[in-house]
């Protein structure tokens, strides 16, 4: 491997090309008319428009990527996550054209992105799913009969799945048909895919998902375990490494059936399986996996001190791992915010435009991962993340405090962020206490806010 | 982006000299709406769904200056007042129909708005790229079996009334 082809945009096609960079590897970013001179095109060795700003014509074209690719001479390409990177059918054209798609094997990408096949093939191994149907249903009155089986309320989900599209809790049987029709729409639209399955839903849960690294010499190990349970509509927005309020004994039947899942399903480089822990911490239940690298993975690296990106590539390249499980140890504690550019006031509306001022704090302990500087200007075609602050502490309230400090420090001028909310979530003591859970920004926070300042 | 003089003026000769009825730009809050005497709306700002049906490629192009972002660093028409036919995606740029048939087009070719002037592959799909407008093929700017980008320049074309 010599040249890589980074199919992707943003703060990850940078973080991407810095990895490549620290392995001596040659980059070649892509980018949409919408992103030119964006810092990625700057930073990669050669940079290649391949299309108009809508998606669809440019990030989501595998087409392009291969030719893009191919006729630079790269011999890989890193999908990133989002747009390409979990679509079996561009894994499938790469390894047609002679390229190395930096990411697991096409038939584990299929299996894992139809959620009800995942879920069975959890269940098989014994892994724990929550109840709900093993088939997708075909309408809303077979939606009731499965809900009022596994008892209200009720989980309705995409089998194509992802980003909380196509999802909704319904809490009695005479809302069911119109959320059935609803999330049947939303996931034929989002995921041309409108199959649904049902699940008891579980209040007050939290959302935990472990880390794991897989090579094609058999070495399959875990990294450890996120917390993610601070969501917005189904979307992250603060994470953190390790879960603070798991029990020895429960973290390691976690991480087993991780690794597991992986080993059994024949993974092969970064990936992600996510959990639901109940309320009283005794039980968890597989949610998904993720066939690629997450959003949140820096607190797993400021954690453990490996570069999960350049693993990725090593593992690609044929290299295998470069360590064993008995050499990863967990330190310390790691927390992140996402810099959306969104405006929290305004029920998070989005805020593109350009920005006239980007301070990012700078400090021992401290990461910003971003794609933006001052005079850049956010195009309003694609997600609003503008940055990751990530801060790392000996114990839990050090990476609190430090992230606490380095935001107030970060200055951004002309667009909306929501730092201010972070300020807000970092002082709230449910958070200091961690007593929160998927849904306590809605129920709570938001709700309450009134009284916190 | 702000319009100076000049830019309006050059805006203003090359939609006299073009071909067609009416004209849109906006620039961030600037309007410019022109409209030829008696002419109907004769150019959707809408983009072609394929290569063969895409609008004249400096009608499209002076269109999507409109988008809030970065300007194209291209220039479309250049100072001499060729007309430049870009590509309409990313791909290999080849010359001919065939390794050892003779190009669509050379230097002096007399071309119509319909003709081929290139292919772009993608994917062993080959793209027809046209000319767009009459005119004279004054230069060709990409080399042959090479990988082009989306929007670069591939023919500059002296128009012909």
């Amino acid at each position: 491997m010599r040249r890589v082809l980074v199919a992707n945009r943003g703060e990850i096609a940078v973080r991407v090309i810095r990895a490549c960079r620290a392995l001596g590897l040659e980059t070649v970013a892509v980018y949409s008319e919408a992103d030119r001179g964006s810092l990625p095109t700057k930073l990669a060795d050669r940079a290649l428009c391949i299309g108009p700003p809508r998606s669809a014509d440019s990030y989501l074209r595998s087409d392009a990527m291969v030719m893009a690719a191919r006729g630079t001479g790269c011999d890989a390409i890193h999908p990133g996550y989002g747009f390409l990177a979990e679509n079996p059918v561009f894994a499938e054209m790469c390894a047609k054209s002679g390229l190395i798609f930096v990411g697991p094997p096409p038939q584990v990408i299929r299996l894992m992105g139809d959620k009800i096949a995942a879920r069975q093939f959890a269940a098989k191994l014994g892994v724990p799913v929550i109840s709900g149907t093993e088939e997708a249903l075909h309408s809303a009155e077979e939606a009731g009969a499965a809900a009022a089986d596994v008892g209200y309320p009720v989980l309705l989900k995409a089998a194509a799945g992802g980003g909380g599209r196509g999802m909704r809790i319904v809490r009695a049987p005479g809302d069911l048909r119109e959320a059935f029709e609803r999330a049947r729409a939303e996931a034929q639209a989002a995921f041309d895919d409108g199959r649904l399955y049902v699940e008891r839903f579980i209040e007050r849960a939290r959302h935990v998902e472990v880390q794991v690294l897989a090579d094609d010499r058999g070495a399959c190990l875990h990294l450890g375990e996120r917390d993610c349970s601070l969501q917005r509509r189904h979307q992250k927005l603060v994470e953190e490494a390790p879960c603070p309020v798991l029990s020895d004994a429960l973290r390691r039947e976690l991480l087993e059936a991780a690794v597991t899942l992986a080993r059994e399903s024949g993974y092969r480089s970064a990936g992600t399986i996510e959990f639901l822990v109940e309320p009283a911490r005794t039980r968890y239940y597989f949610l998904e996996m993720n066939t690629r690298i997450q959003v949140e993975h820096p607190v797993t690296e400021m954690v453990t001190g490996v570069d999960l990106v350049a693993e990725q590539f090593r593992i690609a390249a044929g290299s295998g791992l470069s360590f064993t499980q008995d050499q990863i140890r967990v330190r310390g504690h790691s927390i992140e915010c996402r810099v959306n550019a969104e405006a929290p006031d305004h029920g998070f509306r989005p805020s593109p435009g350009q920005i006239t001022t980007w301070t990012a704090p700078e400090g021992e302990g401290l990461r910003v991962d971003t794609h933006c500087f001052e005079g850049y200007v956010v195009p309003p075609f694609y997600d609003s993340l503008l940055a990751k602050a990530i801060a790392f502490g000996a114990d839990r309230e050090g990476a609190r405090t430090r992230l606490l400090n380095a935001l107030g420090r970060f200055a951004v001028g002309g667009i909306e962020t929501t730092i201010p909310f972070h300020q807000r979530v970092l002082v709230h003591l449910d958070f200091i206490e961690s007593r929160i859970h998927t849904r306590w920004i809605e129920e709570s926070f938001l709700s309450t806010e009134g009284g916190v300042s | 982006m702000a319009i100076e003089r000049d830019d309006l003026k050059e805006i203003l000769a090359t939609v006299a000299t073009a071909g067609f009825e009416e004209f849109s730009l906006e620039i961030g809050d600037m309007k410019i709406r022109l409209t030829k005497q008696g002419g109907a709306a004769a150019v959707s700002p809408e983009r072609g769904p394929a290569v063969a049906e895409a609008p004249a490629p400096s009608t499209e192009s002076l269109v999507r200056q409109s988008d809030p972002v970065a300007p194209r660093s291209v220039p479309l028409e250049s100072q001499d007042g060729l007309v430049a036919v870009t590509a309409p995606l990313l791909g290999t740029f080849y010359r001919a129909p065939a390794p050892d048939a003779p190009p669509f087009v050379e230097v002096g070719s007399l071309v119509e708005p319909d003709d081929t002037v290139c292919i772009i592959e993608v994917m062993k799909l080959m793209n027809n790229v046209r000319a767009g407008r009459r005119g004279r093929v004054a230069r060709v700017c990409a080399d042959n079996a090479t990988l082009v980008e989306f929007g670069q320049t591939l023919v500059l074309i002296e128009p012909l009334p």
